[in-house]
């Protein structure tokens, strides 16, 4: 079965490059995008939860951290792996979203290094 | 100041720095993860809730603990943050909590035995180990002269004996912008020297940072090197 990936970003070319780039490398994922923390939440509560969520901080509406938080107190969603995807690159929000989630991935991203990344978690 | 109102005061002025950087709801569960993984060892941090403003609630058992035992967890939630930060960012988190904390709190933290200095000096020592610390151009020494200008007399600045290679790095902020490289290089010292420096000045309150990667001198300083220069 695939491993449904939620990307999370007010960027589409960013969930096309990420869905192109990942489901060319490997055939086990499915890249499912979301345009802010609102959609994301939405298609939590529509659909049979992910295997990991990208999500980015810097969102118009609900942001990468207040997302995160929603989804980190929710029961059924608090076990889903997060990792934030973000331009923010200062040491202060690497720190604080790795003690929630765990994990930070710097934009630009190598897809190569994107993937080592994800299949290390999900796999 | 009771173990509540210090144990609170501390809670609050992390999660308010968290805050600053992330959002208020984000920085409760901050705080809720470091307090989570902490509590094997003090089991009274699991009674801690937040009220619906992200704001910390200590119960009142937490006076019955000792001293001792309050100042070690209280490092312990410090460290967890402090040693994850990079670099400079770790001695800005110090000066940042410093400046949410209620007045009082950082005193009496210190007074009761948690060691803020010595934090930075381990903080200080691991990030001094890493390779990618050689990169001198990530770190700018920057001085805000609206800032000199309009500076306020310090009552202790007499009590101040810096080096004088480190009157010399202040003379030199004070007159310009530097980065490390033009410090280096003015000064002829090596990159380790300098991070020395750095941190001794810090912990004198010579310097300040204002970013994770730019400090600034302080009214203590200013007021030092006019005194110096008269």
């Amino acid at each position: 079965m695939k491993k449904k990936i939620l990307v999370v970003d007010d960027n589409p070319d960013i969930i096309l490059t990420i869905k192109m780039g990942l489901e060319e490398l490997s055939d086990k994922y499915e890249v499912i995008g979301a345009s802010n923390g609102n959609e994301c939440i939405e298609y939590l509560n529509d659909h049979k939860t992910p295997d990991l969520i990208l999500l980015d901080i810097m969102m118009p509406g609900l942001n990468g951290w207040d997302t995160a938080a929603e989804i980190k107190k929710n029961e059924g969603w608090k076990e889903i792996p997060l990792v934030f995807l973000s331009a923010k690159t200062d040491s202060f929000s690497k720190t604080f979203g790795g003690i929630v989630s765990g994990d930070y991935i710097a934009k630009p991203f190598d897809l190569e290094e994107l993937h080592q990344r994800i299949s290390s978690i999900v796999e | 100041m009771d173990n509540v109102s210090l144990l609170q005061g501390i809670l609050s002025s992390l999660t308010e720095v968290t805050a600053e950087k992330t959002s208020q709801s984000f920085a409760q569960m901050v705080v809720e993860t470091i307090l989570q993984s902490l509590n094997r060892k003090f089991s009274f941090l699991s009674t801690i809730q937040f009220n619906s403003n992200h704001q910390p609630l200590v119960p009142a058992e937490v006076n019955e603990l000792d001293e001792d035992g309050l100042a070690k967890a209280i490092e312990a939630i410090i460290r967890l943050v402090y040693m994850n930060l990079e670099k400079q960012a770790g001695l800005f988190f110090i000066t940042e909590l410093e400046r949410h904390a209620e007045p009082g709190v950082i005193p009496q933290i210190r007074e009761i035995g948690v060691d803020l200095e010595l934090l930075q000096i381990e903080h200080h020592q691991l990030y001094r180990s890493k390779p990618d610390n050689s990169n001198t151009e990530s770190e700018k020494f920057r001085v805000d002269q609206s800032n000199i200008s309009g500076s306020n007399q310090h009552e202790n600045s007499e009590l101040i004996t810096p080096s004088q290679n480190e009157i010399k790095l202040l003379e030199l902020l004070q007159k310009k912008d530097v980065d490390s490289t033009e410090a280096l290089n003015s000064l002829c010292i090596s990159q380790s020297e300098l991070d020395t420096m750095i941190v001794d000045l810090l912990n004198s309150e010579l310097l300040h940072y204002v970013s994770d990667d730019e400090v600034k001198l302080t009214n203590k300083a200013i007021t030092f090197l006019k005194k110096k220069n008269m």
